[in-house]
């Protein structure tokens, strides 16, 4: 976070949080709502302007906005513009935000076809483009990874930023806290995982509950693409079949250039 | 003091019942994998079993362990957290004593730290001695870790139908006192001990090309080593190294800040030099960021930096950090290989 930002948000006294929805499953915003236990707490430090998903009332003024979802129509882009010019920060919710998920898995395909199959002969009335993520249209402050985003660690940041605290947002991978739950390795369990290059900070929930990581949190800071190519290469799968493990998730990236796939390549 | 001798059938009724009354953690399986856990009963314990998947030093030092917690409404108001809770750690390998052994030096020796001086006095360990080695990843015949005569408070060993114990501490005699049947050891059970050790060294290869005595020097010579850079396009710096391995120690401390904004905790974690973030500082800049450095830097600590400071084996050759690599990175092969590429170095000084 930069100095300007904190500096911004120590001025805050209760600052005005509005949440918003692209392209998405509405799934990270129930977990803001899934904290029921805290959620009144939660009030006195923050006022709501803007949460279709939690209340009826509207307000074109606040101080952060939370965007969840990908961006997949051309009228997004305005919408994002305008967020922006509006809060002082800006913050994404999930995977679908960044690095764009489940929504960008009909990027690479032909889109025409993609929304014929999704609405048929109405397809022309949803004008749909390629999905990409809210930091590729305008500037993002911070990201709360995940598919969903956690609602303990929703917390820790909204803690953290009204503190003026750098987001406690892990940049290392999967791997580490999977070594410290003692989980069996999936890699042991005959299965393949992307948690060595995928952002930690989840308590590796999905290894520890018998299945392996699929990268909902995006990239670590540092992952080492080439050396978990050659692992899973010796876990014999092929070139398509890494990029088509990366594509769950991180598919927008994988098809960039600049992005994951000249990190992938050798 | 002197040595017992227990019928394995009397140690399993004597466990059976301390797992009753107290808090008794020991090995248990779970496929291919063994945890200390809190047990109930003797039949749990593993029977074989590898290094645990974790280190016991999780006990001693916590993975993450609250400090203090404080509360600043009206002024600042802090209370320092220790944790009491009495435990016996059943079935520590050798390689694990030496490992708390260190920890003990640095933890209790060198820094005085309250948290860790508070688990240790709840804490008895009971070892058993390895008569033949884990599997081929552990060498702790070559680190010299193989026999231990510290940390334990009691030592068994194998002898067929019964344990010979060796007691280390008053805790350790204070413990046997629950056992109905043992005896004191004769002259006969110490002569059937020292056969065991005897036999114990033909199981154990040595698997170290060098001196251990050389092997300081040996790193401090491949500062310069083509190995590390070899090393640092393979490693995943995923922390799995760092993070089962018995003598690591390092950790992060952080404050976490309750909802209300007034009240808190402050707490330590794991941390590993095979992380990005580990050498970073307040402006961004990672004293320590390509991962070759990083990975050259493991090394040093477990074969060089902590004895030269400590005048203890860093490395206690469990084997945890090689069998739970994923690309494969062992410290066997990699002292080995230092040990045999001296010529490549001296190209490499000519070159400059």
């Amino acid at each position: 976070m930069s100095e300007a930002m904190i500096e911004a948000l120590q001025t805050l006294k209760r600052p005005r949080v509005a949440v918003f929805e692209l392209a998405s499953c509405a799934g990270c915003q129930l977990q803001i709502l899934n904290c029921e236990d805290e959620l009144v707490d939660l009030l006195q430090l923050i006022e709501l302007a803007y949460f279709k998903e939690a209340m009826t009332e509207t307000s074109d003024v606040y101080d952060l906005a939370l965007i969840e979802g990908a961006v997949t129509r051309e009228a997004d882009e305005d919408k994002l513009r305008t967020i922006r010019e509006r809060a002082k920060l800006v913050g994404t919710l999930g995977a679908c935000a960044f690095p764009v998920g489940i929504p960008g898995l009909k990027n690479g395909h032909d889109l025409e076809e993609v929304a014929r199959q999704v609405y048929g002969e109405h397809a022309s009335y949803f004008p749909s483009v390629e999905a990409k993520p809210v930091d590729s249209v305008i500037k993002v402050d911070l990201h709360i990874p995940g598919c969903p985003i956690h609602k303990d660690e929703f917390l820790r940041v909204v803690t953290g930023v009204l503190l003026g605290r750098k987001p406690p947002i892990p940049g290392y991978p999967v791997c580490v806290e999977c070594r410290l739950k003692e989980n069996i390795c999936a890699f042991d369990r005959g299965l393949i995982c992307l948690g060595p290059v995928t952002r930690g900070g989840c308590g590796a929930i999905c290894p520890s509950y018998g299945s392996r990581c699929f990268g909902c949190r995006g990239l670590a800071d540092d992952p080492n693409l080439a050396s978990v190519e050659n692992l899973l290469e010796d876990h014999g799968r092929t070139r398509e079949d890494i990029l088509a493990e990366y594509a769950l998730y991180n598919g927008y990236y994988a098809l960039h250039d600049g992005g994951l796939k000249a990190k992938v390549a050798p | 003091m002197i040595d017992r001798v227990i019928q394995k059938a009397h140690l399993t009724e004597f466990l059976d019942h301390l797992a009753g009354e107290r808090v008794v953690a020991a090995p248990v399986a779970d496929g291919p994998l063994t945890r200390f856990r809190r047990i109930h009963s003797a039949a749990e314990i593993a029977a074989h079993y590898l290094p645990t998947a974790l280190p016991p030093s999780k006990y001693l030092l916590p993975t993450k362990e609250v400090l203090l917690r404080y509360r600043y409404d009206h002024g600042v108001s802090a209370e320092a957290q220790f944790d009491t809770q009495e435990m016996i750690a059943f079935g520590v390998r050798p390689c694990d004593l030496h490992a708390l052994a260190l920890l003990d030096a640095i933890f209790i020796d060198d820094k005085h730290d309250g948290h860790y001086m508070a688990r240790r006095q709840h804490v008895v360990l009971v070892g058993i001695e390895c008569l033949s080695p884990c599997d081929d990843h552990c060498f702790c015949e070559s680190m010299e870790t193989l026999e231990v005569h510290t940390a334990y408070d009691l030592l068994l060993t194998d002898l067929g139908e019964a344990y010979y114990v060796r007691i280390g501490s008053a805790a350790g005699k204070e413990l046997l006192k629950g056992v109905d049947s043992m005896r004191e050891a004769v002259y006969e059970d110490r002569t059937r001990l020292r056969k065991a050790h005897e036999a114990r060294y033909a199981a154990f290869t040595p698997r170290l090309e060098t001196d251990l005595s050389q092997l300081p020097d040996l790193l401090a010579d491949s500062s310069d080593s083509l190995l590390w850079d070899v090393l640092g396009e393979k490693c995943l710096s995923c922390g799995a190294c760092t993070n089962v391995c018995p003598t690591c120690y390092c950790f992060d401390v952080k404050d976490e800040v309750d909802l209300g904004l007034s009240s808190g905790e402050r707490y330590r974690a794991w941390d590993s030099c095979q992380l990005e973030e580990f050498a970073m500082v307040g402006t961004g800049e990672s004293f320590r960021q390509p991962r070759n450095m990083r990975v050259k830097h493991r090394f040093n600590r477990k074969g060089r930096y902590i004895l030269e400071r400590y005048g203890m084996q860093g490395c206690v050759g469990c084997g945890r950090c090689a069998r739970n690599c994923l690309v494969g990175i062992d410290p066997v092969e990699v002292f080995n290989q230092l040990k045999g590429q001296p010529v490549e170095r001296q190209e490499r000084q000519v070159m400059r």
